[in-house]
């Protein structure tokens, strides 16, 4: 789980470089300044390619914070850990 | 390169001294990764400047050529799709595909291709990179997908004839559709989803294969100078001291096409100015013969020097760049035998070693690509070709400078080259000037090098100048082998820029310039703007002689102390500037 938070902040710091890792953990999504749809389309591209998941747009504004999407991406990662 | 590594690319800290490189990206679609793309990749490959796209509106590609977001961009990336020359054509209009409609659309991207085509025109003579549709054509014509319709046809018909006519153009690159075939699979590069969510058209794959093939062509290209080359299983197939001049082989009847094809590429390669030389382990006299033989295709005339004894190969190698005065990293050398390979590397870490592949087809071809890749240029000119004969003759003239004749030595040989040197204004046109500037390493005033957005401020600014220098003496007219370029401010002379060609050393045309810098502008000092560079040595040594030990900065150098060390200068100078 640690492991995945770290890549997941990875991707949010990468995408958000200008704001401070403690400021993103305590954000919602979309009280991230320069948040907008691009950004949620960018981060979905790369939680693809990080992680072999897919995900929706709709699935970031259900989730909303960055905990939550953690979360969501530990427990398909699971999932598929058990498929296999 | 994940999406996360090239934002992590991206967002790595950059000083403050690093220049930008601006790029202007043209294109109808939303451009999401391409822009990260572009911006890493053109990064990891600048990595001292720091890489700034900017780009126009959704939808509004011909818009965004005339309205120029950014008028400081060095150079405008245009990439092209389907859509952009007619909105039918793209996923995300519903205009009706009936047959009816074909031939409108055909004639709505006809009028599309004039008018970017003109907008690319306007934009001269910022350099340009274009990029035609790579997208597959959606199914429109009433044919079956296997079968080329008479629409597609016509509208492919269409592309290329633009194309060719935009190759003719200077200050523009197209990129190859055969290339981005090989690189980015046909299949793989559209993406639905995104393109009807966003409007972003490409797969990650597929954006970033673009953005790689962009760079390498928006950035400047380093081309490699010269090759040294094998001759046994090499050049030719077969040992010469085995089998003689005779039958040694480099055709199908011998099934040693390869060796032919690799013969027919050197020479191509020296008539764009390419240097070539030889390094073999055989016996010189016999190396003669063979290529005098009248079927080999590479002219012994494109061949100097040629290294033929039994001594180590690196000692060869070693006497071919002190011949043709560069270093190990602007040179290839190939050989087919391993050992012989790591000889050199080991002595030259720096060269890039080739192993020939004697008995490999495919890896010849991919040897024969490679070097265009290494070797290719935008343009090329007369004096590419002569640069080989010069370096013969400088080599001529150190020799005979030596000997010298009536005991005088240098003097009285300098006094008998019957040389002409000529000061006359750079244009933008003058690819040689531009290229001079950009890869001489040894006399060169500062390292510094030239966007092609700054050598067009150089050449039209007021105050500037840049000026080339030719020369031509009793062996030969040798070409551009000089730039100057600097600025008068107050009356006070500054040069920032100056190179000259190592084919020109030993002839004291580094004095003229500095002559000429005092006599046109009527200066009583010039300020240099010099930098010490590790490949610089040859320049420092010639200020050294009139300034003593250097600064790590600029320097002044005053009329009356040059006047003092200069030495006695023969040439007849030609001045065509007003």
């Amino acid at each position: 789980m640690s492991d995945i938070r770290e890549r997941v902040m990875s991707c949010f710091c990468s995408l958000f470089p200008t704001l401070s890792r403690e400021a993103l953990q305590k954000s919602s999504l979309e009280a991230i300044p320069d948040w907008d749809s691009l950004s949620g389309v960018v981060l979905l591209a790369m939680i693809q390619q990080e992680f072999h998941i897919s995900m929706e747009p709709i699935d970031l504004e259900h989730l909303g914070s960055i905990q939550s999407v953690i979360e969501h991406i530990a427990a398909h990662a699971i999932a598929d850990a058990d498929e296999t | 390169m994940t999406l996360l590594e090239a934002f992590q690319i991206i967002n790595r800290p950059q000083t403050e001294q690093d220049k930008q490189f601006r790029i202007q990206l043209v294109c109808g679609f939303t451009p999401l990764h391409l822009v990260t793309f572009l911006r890493a990749h053109g990064q990891l490959r600048a990595p001292c400047r720091r890489v700034v796209v900017s780009h126009g509106l959704y939808g509004d590609l011909v818009g965004n050529l005339h309205r120029d977001e950014d008028p400081a961009s060095d150079a405008c990336a245009l990439v092209v799709e389907w859509s952009d020359l007619d909105p039918r054509l793209g996923l995300r209009s519903a205009g009706g595909w009936e047959p009816t409609r074909l031939w409108e659309i055909r004639q709505s991207v006809q009028v599309q291709l004039a008018r970017i085509h003109d907008a690319v025109l306007a934009k001269a003579p910022q350099p340009a990179v274009v990029v035609l549709p790579t997208l597959p054509l959606l199914p429109v014509p009433y044919t079956r997908p296997g079968q080329l319709s008479v629409f597609e046809a016509g509208l492919r018909a269409d592309l290329a004839s633009f194309a060719a006519s935009l190759t003719e153009c200077a200050h523009v690159r197209l990129l190859s559709g055969a290339e981005i075939d090989l690189r980015s699979a046909p299949s793989t590069r559209l993406d639905v989803a995104s393109e009807l969510a966003v409007g972003f058209p490409y797969t990650l794959s597929h954006a970033e294969h673009l953005a790689v093939l962009l760079v390498e062509f928006l950035l400047a290209h380093t081309r490699k100078k010269g090759i040294i080359t094998d001759l046994d299983d090499t050049l030719w197939k077969g040992i010469l001291g085995d089998v003689g001049p005779d039958q040694v082989g480099w055709t199908l009847d011998c099934k040693a096409q390869i060796h032919g094809l690799y013969q027919q590429m050197l020479a191509s390669l020296a008539a764009s100015g390419i240097l070539l030389a030889v390094a073999s382990k055989n016996n010189a006299d016999l190396v003669e013969v063979a290529f005098a033989r009248y079927d080999m295709l590479l002219p012994r005339r494109c061949v100097f020097p040629i290294e033929a004894n039994w001594g180590p190969k690196s000692d060869s190698v070693a006497r071919v760049l002190k011949v043709w005065n560069i270093g190990a990293d602007d040179v290839l050398f190939i050989d087919d035998s391993p050992m012989e390979i790591a000889e050199v590397q080991s002595a030259y870490p720096a060269i890039q070693s080739i192993r020939f592949p004697k008995d490999d087809s495919h890896a010849a071809w991919e040897l024969l690509k490679h070097l265009r890749d290494q070797f290719g240029a935008q343009q090329i000119d007369a004096e590419d070709a002569i640069r080989l004969e010069s370096l013969r003759t400088r080599a001529q003239i150190e020799s005979q400078s030596v000997s010298g004749s009536g005991g005088n030595g240098v003097e009285a040989f300098l006094a008998a080259l019957q040389a002409e040197i000529t000061f006359s204004l750079c244009s933008a046109g003058d690819s040689r000037s531009f290229t001079l500037l950009n890869k001489t390493n040894q006399f060169n005033l500062n390292g510094q090098r030239l966007s092609e957005a700054e050598w067009i401020h150089l050449l039209t600014s007021n105050g500037h100048f840049a000026v080339k220098v030719q020369y031509r003496d009793r062996f030969g007219f040798q070409g551009t082998i000089a730039i100057l370029g600097g600025q008068i401010v107050h009356d006070q002379i500054f040069v920032d820029h100056w190179v000259m060609s190592c084919r020109a050393f030993s002839r004291r045309i580094e004095h003229h310039c500095l002559n000429w810098v005092f006599q046109h502008f009527k200066g009583k000092e010039i300020t240099l703007r010099f930098s010490p560079t590790p490949r610089n040595g040859p320049l420092q040594e010639f200020l050294t002689a009139f300034l003593g030990p250097l600064p790590f900065s600029s320097l002044t150098i005053t009329r009356d102390v040059f006047q003092n060390s200069c030495p006695a200068l023969y040439h007849r100078v030609v001045e065509t500037i007003a």
